[in-house]
């Protein structure tokens, strides 16, 4: 239905067009970070079919053909991956806009993709800062606030931008009504397993997804006290894949998480002021055995700065590897998105970041976002 | 010798073995920093230099090692900055200032009268731990006229302590932000119309009541009004205007009422600075903007004008500071964003990635807040007299890797990063 709009699109010819660019088969610079472990030094990344192909030293390359990018100053990374993300939705994701319907508070029908913008410029902007997949999300309001999307930030059509659909559910634990809504749409979705119909309501489909653990519940949660309690007991209930996203309070109650090995999304803030003392969250949780990725949390354009919040995490206490982690492997796996994306590795999504300096260093730019195999972006 | 003689000759004696104990005194306030690389906030970057304090104050400032008689403390290796001046804070929670909203014209409303216990800012730990030594607390920026601030330095018990005597201003708005809906609709306002007219007719009646309390007897003077005092002094000059707009349109109409008064006033926030910055060149009044642009600009082409707007004002005479906008450090807010007071420093990152030259970055962060705030004698720039306030880093000022190792204010210590109790990096 999209596609048929967009296809007569001169914006999407010129999207082609720009498109059509260098083939780039081979990136080489000196770090390359491919988070599959430690980085390699004077290192390249072979690319075949928008696939990573083969990576390794400098000199089991040849550099002197066709289609080489070369920093031998700068460095690579995956591309990054924010996994907590408003962006392209009009309106304020805390309040009202495109990512609440505020009149329903029960609404796992709802598709974020029916709100996303393809063609809004944040996604050239997130894309400009190396983020080349995002997870678009509706928002906070609601008990049960719809299902979220992984896309990758290249352009319309939607088809194309669209890497997983639906990638999660969202929710939130701090209403009363919390447990008594999830209890009982699960317990229909439980029943209705045992009786397969084509009448059965999209909402009960999203929940036997959510029972057979092929799409995680994620909430936002984590205000101080026994707020995400509610939520534990439902994902002990009916086995749910649980995801929380914020987490604020959560050193109070890690080991309700590590009992759980509940992965944690926080961000962009890390640092708290928690009973009169300095936490580093995504320390803290990280020490515990926990997986934490960093995201945005992006209403528009915040998502191109993730690398810099990065930057701020490894200023509050993580290590560089911590902080890189964060922002690429971590958020895929959380995702189970990790087969194809989050490190550079053979058979992975060619979706890479040169940047023209060391990581995180205050001159460093991004310098060129390859996503599945071709150039996106240049300074 | 004659007793007299003698007596004479004991008490030249004492008198100059008492000289050379008072000299021993001086000695021991007289602290010698040694082996830092010093950047003094107003373009210079000593590498190997010293910096002595005496008292509350720098007594020198020079290239090489400490004199006889000082006590040498070595910071080899460290970089030694001025402490850092946050020109338009909202470190007061200066949202709070604004829930009330129903008059558009409060010039006498002021930040100090509502701060609640400032007792309880942990300012001491979080604020210095970061570099930050003075902050102007901000009424916020959401009425046609709103208000005054409050420049403090942050260390101290009580608001007495901490404010600082510099410039006094009133703050005016011509943005969204100062338009409600003022008398349920049916109050000026409403309109951007509205908020210059409410402007213009406060600063002439102010204009009108200064030229009759000077000039008129009996009846025909005016009773004494506070509002309008206040306001006679912006057009006197006494007080400053600090005038907060958003877009290019804004920042004209900003530009326009100051010629029309013949003030000098301070822009603030100047998000569209990048449309009309040869204006704000010509006009040369100082601009307060933000380091980065909070993700409210998300076109990548627009982006780049906007970052690179700073530097290119600063380096055509435009005197430019960066401010913070963040809901404030604990108890008024207990997060630490990207934008909050205390990343003051590490937001400067993103200036020197648009390729503003650090030592300018430095000096919108030091030299030229301190001369907006009227405090440029004693803080934000390393020279001889001025406070001994200052930050050591572990490193260059803007890299995410560097830390504080140490903050001192007005010759005392202040936060120790090996020793503090509460801020562990």
């Amino acid at each position: 239905m999209t596609a048929a709009i967009l296809s007569t699109s001169p914006l999407l010819q010129a999207t082609c067009e720009a498109q059509a660019a260098t083939d780039v088969t081979l990136l080489c610079a000196a770090r390359v970070w491919t988070m599959a472990g430690d980085p390699i030094s004077n290192g390249c990344v072979q690319i075949a079919d928008g696939r990573v192909a083969r990576v390794g030293q400098r000199s089991d390359f040849d550099t002197s053909l066709p289609g080489v990018v070369d920093r031998p100053n700068g460095e690579i990374i995956p591309g990054i991956i924010d996994v907590h993300s408003h962006f392209t939705l009009r309106g304020d994701p805390r309040g009202a806009g495109e990512a609440n319907e505020r009149s329903r508070s029960f609404a796992p029908d709802l598709d974020i993709l029916d709100a996303f913008d393809p063609y809004d410029p944040s996604v050239a902007h997130a894309r400009s800062g190396g983020v080349t997949t995002a997870l678009v999300t509706p928002g906070s309001i609601g008990v049960v606030s719809g299902r979220s999307a992984l896309v990758k930030t290249t352009a319309p059509p939607l088809s194309q931008m669209v890497m997983r659909t639906p990638a999660g559910v969202k929710g939130t634990s701090w209403r009363p009504e919390t447990y008594d809504v999830f209890d009982h749409w699960l317990g229909e979705a439980r029943a209705a397993q045992a009786r397969p119909s084509s009448d059965t309501a999209i909402a009960i489909k999203v929940g036997e997804q959510l029972l057979r653990r092929e799409i995680p519940l994620v909430i936002h949660g984590g205000y101080p006290g026994g707020e995400i309690e509610p939520v534990l007991a439902i994902a002990d209930k009916y086995a749910l894949r649980l995801i929380i996203y914020h987490c604020e309070s959560c050193d109070e109650n890690y080991e309700e998480l590590v009992a759980r090995k509940i992965p944690i999304v926080v961000g962009p803030r890390i640092m708290y002021w928690n009973r009169g003392r300095e936490t580093n969250l995504a320390s803290f949780l990280m020490s515990k055995g926990l997986l934490v990725a960093l995201a945005s949390d992006a209403s528009s354009g915040e998502s191109r700065y993730l690398m810099d919040d990065a930057g701020l995490a490894l200023h509050y206490g993580l290590t560089e590897k911590q902080a890189l982690e964060a922002i690429t492997i971590n958020a895929a796996r959380i995702f189970h998105a990790d087969d194809r994306i989050g490190s550079l590795t053979p058979g992975k999504d060619a979706d890479v970041v040169v940047l023209s300096g060391p990581v995180f260093r205050a001159r460093t730019h991004v310098d060129l976002v390859m996503i599945g195999g071709r150039v996106w972006y240049e300074r | 010798m004659s007793t007299s003689m003698v007596r004479r000759t004991a008490i030249l004696v004492a008198c100059m073995l008492f000289a050379t104990q008072l000299r021993g005194q001086q000695s021991r306030n007289t602290v010698a920093f040694t082996g830092i690389e010093l950047h003094d906030g107003l373009g210079r970057v000593l590498p190997e230099a010293t910096l002595v304090i005496r008292g509350e104050k720098i007594a020198a400032v020079r290239a090489g090692g400490a004199q006889p008689g000082e006590k040498v403390v070595d910071l080899h290796g460290r970089v030694v900055i001025p402490g850092l001046i946050d020109a338009n804070s909202s470190l007061s929670g200066g949202q709070g200032f604004n829930y009330n909203r129903e008059d558009p014209v409060l010039p006498n409303l002021r930040v100090q009268d509502g701060i609640e216990t400032l007792q309880n800012f942990h300012a001491g730990p979080v604020a210095s731990a970061t570099g930050l030594v003075v902050a102007y607390l901000s009424p916020g920026a959401w009425r046609p006229i709103g208000g005054q601030g409050v420049t403090i330095r942050l260390d101290g018990e009580t608001l007495l302590d901490m404010q600082m005597i510099g410039t006094q201003f009133v703050h005016f708005s011509i943005n969204e932000g100062a338009l409600f809906p003022y008398g349920l609709g049916k109050a000026m306002p409403q309109t951007h119309m509205g908020i210059v007219a409410t402007i213009r007719d406060e600063l002439l009646k102010a204009r009108r009541y200064a030229r009759l309390r000077a000039t008129a007897r009996g009846s025909a003077r005016p009773a004494y009004d506070p509002d309008l005092e206040t306001l006679a002094e912006v057009l006197s000059g006494k007080r400053i205007a600090r005038i907060d707009v958003d877009t290019a349109a804004e920042i004209e109409r900003a530009l326009s009422l100051a010629a029309e008064f013949g003030i000098r006033p301070i822009l603030e926030h100047c998000v569209e600075a990048y449309k009309v910055r040869d204006l704000l060149a010509k006009a040369g009044f100082p601009v307060i903007l933000m380091p980065y642009t909070q993700g409210d600009v998300y076109d990548v082409a627009v982006e780049r004008k906007v970052l690179e707007t700073p530097g290119w004002l600063a380096a055509h005479g435009v005197p430019v500071a960066f401010q913070t906008f963040g809901h404030g450090m604990p108890p008024y807010g207990n997060t630490y964003e990207y934008n909050e007071p205390q990343n003051l420093l590490l937001n400067g990152i993103l200036q020197v990635r648009a390729g503003m030259r650090p030592e300018a970055v430095l000096s919108s962060i030091t030299s030229v807040s301190a001369k907006i705030l009227g405090i440029g004698d004693r803080m934000g720039s390393l020279g001889v007299g001025r406070s001994a306030t200052f930050v050591v880093l572990d490193g260059q000022p803007f890299e995410y890797a560097t830390h504080v190792e140490q903050v001192w204010i007005d010759g005392r210590r202040v936060f120790d990063a090996a020793h503090d109790p509460i801020v562990r990096r």
